[in-house]
């Protein structure tokens, strides 16, 4: 299987003190200060769509948002634009992507005291349901395609079982007793 | 219209589909039944009051699901997939007010549907009311997008939502729709409050506004098209959104529609109503006036004012451009009192004045002489295409020249109409073409 249009989750400790129209603010000056090797573009406001994207910064490579897909809030970075490299460095470009703007968000002055992510659970999809057809095969190998970038990040985890539904993206969520390593997530 | 139809090379397709029409009908999937007083979960009364209405054969429905701002996502569409497939036959609409509809829903299944619809995150109540607002991108993905169309249908939406439950039935079911832009792809020249973006310069700075548009009527198959009555910053448009509702509420008569009620007391008397949000306070104190909505960023900097002697023309430009917009104003007054010849010459005079106006940046001793006037916009702005828009090409400098052709015509209704809306749209190209070469490179101050 082609790992393409990776998605990576992080979620939000304690939505309900989160405003998100601060992100609104956040992600603009993201795109003035040009925050990261890749072209962001623009911020797209989504709030008024239950369960929808939230606040999305807009990249050219990847974009970014504070996303409320399926009832919980976290932050998404949705790979877009084709990578180099084998899987596992594909994976850790997506990880490394989430984790270092995770970090700049709980940084942010405006989010200092309100925004905590758990580094304890991590989602990864594939957005692309052609590449990646839920099923049984597919599962098996995306699984086995993260376990080398998940035990650099993890020392013990468990990946859920995933729902074989062909209309679902493929999606993976591991959990762990224990947050990301520290090195890896700073 | 006809003359822009005129201009096109015939294509069957146009009336091609003539011939399979009822390639759309549709037949219904299950049995009419009724819902006999059958118990309703909660909030099912109120969307069935808004989103449900019965069709003419006995015991079915037509459901509309509403749309934030036109907006469903991937997992929630397939999830309306599976409701119409289980309900009415794998047949979905869509509609101009950016909603899908659901027809030939036997009453019987309203609840099933509600709660399927509720599971989805798509049964919100509101359609067809003053919550459920039309919007186009705007800037948010559109390249010809002036102001946040988007951002501020969000905001309207909010806090209307918050009031809707108290509303009186005569305000709840006004339609607001908003375009980023003149092009009209919000609508918003067919709604009771129409909104499209445009801007204006304020010491230096581009500030974010809307034109404020009435008259507009969205029934009988949209019947007639409103007018604009003034420019508002972006910022201060809830606020007229308030006012001319209200005032609705606390005037109207038994049974006055709100077109009524706008042709009643007067586009003069709202624009008095509203002329107080006009102002922009400065910068220095007030800078969330210079940003859009749901967008925090300064709506542009780049466009400040440089130098002294620029500075100087700017203030001759803009009172030209403003004293053009009021001409424009008036000629709409007139064609409320059924002046229809003086209405439809003074919107020609305000097309001559914003010219003149933006003229004088590069000739400043033009004169009042109409023929000059034309010749030297022609000459200077419009064969160097500066007044080009950047996607309309010359299309408004061409309502200039047009109009200044027929000059002595005799105007009806109709027509004294297209003048002011050409009017009002060749003044909406002078600002943006100000603003453009305000923009420019200035010369070295001498």
């Amino acid at each position: 299987m082609d790992i393409e249009h990776i998605n990576v989750k992080l979620f939000v400790e304690r939505p309900e003190q989160v405003d998100m129209s601060s992100y609104l603010t956040v992600f603009m000056e993201w795109i003035q200060e040009q925050a990261f090797d890749e072209l962001l573009i623009d911020v797209a406001d989504y709030r008024h769509v239950p369960n929808g994207p939230g606040v999305v910064l807009v990249g050219h490579e990847g974009s970014y948002s504070m996303d409320q897909t399926e009832g919980r809030l976290g932050l998404l970075y949705n790979r877009k634009s084709p990578m180099d490299g084998d899987a596992k460095s594909r994976i850790r470009q997506a990880v490394h992507a989430v984790l270092s703007a995770a970090e700049r968000l709980e940084n942010h002055p405006t989010q200092l005291d309100t925004l905590r992510f758990d580094l304890r659970s991590i989602q990864f999809t594939m957005n692309d349901r052609l590449l990646a057809p839920n099923t049984d095969a597919c599962y098996l190998a995306f699984a086995e395609a993260l376990r080398p970038s998940l035990d650099e990040l993890y020392y013990t985890y468990e990946i859920e079982n995933n729902t074989i539904d062909l209309r679902k993206r493929l999606s993976v969520l591991v959990k762990s007793p224990q947050p990301i390593k520290e090195k890896v997530s700073r | 219209m006809l003359e822009e139809r005129a201009k096109l090379t015939p294509d069957p397709a146009w009336t091609a589909y003539l011939d399979n029409l009822h390639i759309t009908d549709e037949t219904p999937l299950r049995d009419a039944h009724f819902l006999n007083g059958a118990p309703s979960p909660e909030g099912f009364d109120g969307w069935r009051e808004t989103n449900v209405y019965g069709q003419r054969q006995e015991g079915y429905t037509t459901v509309t699901i509403a749309l934030p701002l036109g907006d469903i996502t991937a997992d929630q569409l397939r999830g309306l997939a599976d409701l119409a497939r289980k309900y009415v036959n794998e047949t979905i609409r869509t509609t101009v007010e950016q909603n899908m509809v659901l027809r030939w829903v036997s009453e019987a299944d309203l609840i099933d549907i509600y709660n399927g619809l509720n599971r989805l995150g798509l049964a919100q109540a509101g359609a067809g009311t003053i919550v459920d607002i039309t919007s186009c991108p705007g800037t948010d993905t559109c390249k010809l997008g002036i102001a946040a169309s988007r951002g501020l249908a969000g905001e309207l939406r909010t806090r209307l939502a918050e009031k809707s439950m108290r509303m009186d039935e005569a305000v709840k079911n006004l339609r607001i729709k908003i375009s980023g832009c003149f092009n009209s792809c919000g609508q918003h020249h067919v709604a009771d409050l129409g909104f499209y973006g445009v801007s204006r310069h304020v010491g230096g700075y581009t500030v974010p506004h809307f034109q404020v548009v009435l008259g507009g009527q969205w029934t009988e198959n949209a019947g007639s098209y409103g007018l604009a009555v003034g420019a508002i910053p972006s910022l201060r448009i809830p606020d007229v959104v308030d006012r001319i509702t209200g005032r609705y509420l606390a005037d109207r008569e038994t049974g006055e529609s709100f077109q009524r009620f706008i042709k009643r007391i007067g586009k003069a008397h709202i624009k008095t109503m509203i002329e107080d949000l006009v102002e922009v306070p400065p910068h220095d104190t007030h800078p969330e006036f210079y940003s859009d909505w749901a967008d925090p960023r300064e709506f542009t900097t780049g466009d400040m004012g440089t130098g002294e002697c620029a500075g100087e023309v700017v203030s001759q430009v803009e009172f030209a451009l403003a004293a053009a917009e009021r001409e424009a104003f008036e000629a709409q007054v007139l064609l409320d009192k059924s002046e229809a010849q003086t209405a439809g010459e003074r919107a020609c005079h305000a097309m001559l004045r914003a010219a003149q106006g933006l003229t004088r940046i590069r000739v400043p001793d033009l004169d009042d002489d109409p023929n000059r006037i034309v010749e030297a916009f022609r000459t200077h702005l419009f064969d160097t295409e500066d007044f080009f828009d950047p996607f309309g090409g010359g299309r408004f400098g061409q309502y200039l020249f047009a109009a200044h052709s027929r000059d002595g015509e005799t105007y009806t209704e109709e027509t004294a109409h297209h003048r002011i809306e050409e009017a009002q749209l060749f003044i909406e190209a002078s600002y943006s073409c100000y603003a453009r070469l305000q923009s420019a490179p200035q010369p070295a101050a001498g």
